[in-house]
């Protein structure tokens, strides 16, 4: 018997002919160069961190904090990834994190205990999301200037809700999750929440109709359309999901602070922005990463626990981030205009 | 073409008894459709297997027809209707869900996922039939994208790559491969060779004609009055948003065409035609 002269079409999608390269070079190639170099600031972070403070940064607890101060803003992070890569922006997740863990810490709230602050604070988070995904998607609205409204209102409200107050939360089963005693093989609670919404988000963006569908509109809204893609409902879940990560992100906080405030997630917005830029999120939507965006949130948190324990202040704090995120947008010109 | 014809305009025969002739029913069947402000009530009608051409200048509303029927633009009055079932008026969706597909004349603006691979911008009008709960078999989507585009020998014969590498014509070609994994029945196609050097023409019209032969219905808008009778089977003429003329393809010449969409226009009815027309077509349908 000879050999069909052209192979059957499940050889050739599992065993890369001769003439293309294997997939992991590709994806090395691309996608892992920013990555790689993502993961190289990082190194040289904690390397700085390890020779200016050897004995504070590289102690366990202070490295449980980082991580733990990252997971709030992280959660958030990938839900603004995904509004970003669909060329859209939520300005609003700080006052949405704020009015939600609020909302979830009131006196009544808290008569309902673990699952009534778990409950609220998520679904705020989705409220709020609606909102703006309606305001947006259907009420034909620029993001900017709708999730702007949000901030707005929502941060009003969270004022209207404590008076300004502090409300202290006094579940205990919410506050253990914060305590040393809940740590699992050494690691925080609240790390392995953002562990798996990355997780999560990742497939959702890599594997998942949903993710491509993101993509699609971010990168050509009109095609997207054309090739018959209900833009509109894809614009309102993503908004969703993004006030979705708001109230988790809500409940971490409560966790991690013991209580609600109307100050809560100060400018969360423009943190979760700049990590997903520095992650390589293009602003105009179409391309973007889960790892990327996580990697960003992960260096802010590093630079900021770095310059604390070597007594600098938060100004020269903002300034070093305003730098970055500079230099990370240059960067990523430049390798746009290369591929 | 060996004996020193123009390559530009070779065109594949037409099968000797088109459906036209027959009784075939109808796949499209548009009844008095029109925007106001942009052409006049239409009708016109596409058989399996048939191509349907329309002609006329830049502004004459040709594309404004085409994206209407797609759904792309709200018909102000008339209906579409797809084997005999008429479609949610304004809905590219449901135009879809009936076996409706579109290669729009913006192929970058309007159709490609510039920044995805060719797999990618192929399978995205039928990515559910690859998923399953949402979860898509990207082994299974891979094989079909290539299955698809090798039906249509888009080069290079890898659906992985990004597909802005792609020629004009190719990327075209990639443009019909999503319709044909998709299993559209009728194909609309604005402007098919935009952008596409002479040699890949000829090869983009066979593809053209072969889809129609096997069973497509097709609707072509062309600038190219030669395009648009080399390959249809009828062809409707256009002038200023109207039907003036229609006609099979071969009872045509490209004079008498010419005629048709220039003949009776004032000069003053003419330019203010062309101006409003150009604000119609200068941005893509929104």
């Amino acid at each position: 018997m000879t050999q069909p002269v052209s192979p059957p079409r499940d050889s050739t999608d599992k065993i890369p002919s001769a003439g293309q390269p294997p997939v992991w070079r590709g994806m090395v190639a691309r996608a892992d160069l920013r990555t790689l170099s993502l993961l190289g600031v990082l190194a040289a972070l904690i390397l700085v961190g390890g020779i200016t403070k050897p004995d504070e940064f590289l102690d366990t607890r202070n490295l449980q904090l980082v991580l733990t101060q990252g997971s709030v803003i992280g959660v958030v992070t990938v839900g603004m990834t995904f509004v970003i890569m669909s060329g859209g922006i939520d300005l609003s997740v700080g006052a949405i994190v704020a009015l939600a863990s609020v909302w979830a810490t009131t006196v009544a709230t808290q008569e309902y205990g673990f699952a009534g602050i778990l409950f609220t604070a998520v679904l705020v988070g989705v409220g709020c999301g609606l909102v703006n995904g309606l305001l947006i998607a259907y009420g034909g609205m620029v993001p900017f200037i709708a999730t702007l409204a949000m901030l707005a209102s929502a941060r009003g409200l969270a004022l209207q809700i404590t008076d300004g107050a502090t409300q202290i939360v006094t579940i205990d089963s919410v506050l253990d999750l914060g305590e040393r005693d809940a740590y699992i093989l050494g690691i925080p609670p609240l790390v392995m929440v953002f562990a798996v919404v990355t997780i999560i988000g990742w497939l959702i963006l890599n594997r998942t109709t949903f993710g491509r569908r993101t993509v699609a509109v971010g990168g050509n809204a009109e095609a997207a359309r054309l090739a018959g893609i209900d833009v509109r409902r894809q614009r309102l879940y993503l908004y969703l999901l993004s006030g979705l990560c708001c109230g988790i992100a809500a409940f971490l906080l409560i966790i991690l602070s013991g209580s609600g405030q109307n100050t809560n997630g100060n400018l969360y917005e423009l943190d979760a922005i700049a990590a997903a830029i520095i992650g390589g999120t293009l602003l105009s939507g179409g391309r973007g990463t889960i790892v990327g965006s996580v990697l960003g949130v992960l260096i802010f948190t590093t630079i900021t626990n770095i310059f604390a324990l070597n007594n600098l202040q938060s100004d020269v704090q903002q300034i070093a981030k305003g730098a970055i995120i500079v230099a990370a947008v240059l960067v990523q010109r430049r390798t746009a205009s290369t591929t | 073409m060996m004996t020193g014809r123009n390559v530009e305009y070779v065109f594949p025969e037409r099968r000797p008894a088109t459906p036209t002739d027959s009784g075939t029913a109808p796949v499209l069947e548009v009844q008095g459709l029109a925007r106001e402000g942009e052409f006049a009530p239409v009708d016109l009608a596409v058989r399996p297997g048939e191509i349907v051409g329309l002609a006329g200048l830049v502004g004459s509303g040709r594309s404004e027809i085409l994206e209407t029927i797609y759904g792309a633009r709200k018909p102000t009055a008339g209906q579409v209707v797809v084997d005999g079932r008429a479609l949610r008026p304004g809905s590219v969706r449901a135009a879809v869900r009936a076996g409706l597909g579109l290669a729009p004349e913006e192929r970058k603006a309007q159709a490609l996922l510039m920044l995805e691979s060719v797999t990618r911008n192929v399978s995205v009008s039928s990515m559910s039939r690859f998923a399953r709960g949402g979860w898509i078999d990207r082994g299974a989507e891979l094989g079909a994208a290539r299955a698809a585009t090798r039906e249509l020998s888009l080069r290079p014969d890898n659906p992985s790559v990004p597909v802005r590498t792609l020629s004009g014509g190719n990327q075209q070609k990639a443009v019909l491969a999503r319709w044909l994994l998709r299993g559209c029945r009728v194909l609309l196609l604005d402007e098919p060779t935009r952008g596409v050097d002479v040699g890949a023409r000829a090869e983009l019209y066979a593809v053209i004609r072969r889809l129609a032969d096997e069973g497509l219905a097709v609707l072509l808008v062309s600038s190219e009055v030669p395009e648009v009778l080399g390959l249809a089977d009828r062809v409707l003429v256009l002038r200023e948003g109207r039907v003036v003329h229609t006609a099979p393809a071969r009872e045509l010449d490209e004079h008498r065409v010419l005629d048709l969409v220039m003949e009776g226009a004032p000069v003053a009815s003419a330019s203010s035609a062309a101006g409003s027309s150009a604000a119609g077509e200068g941005g893509p349908a929104s």
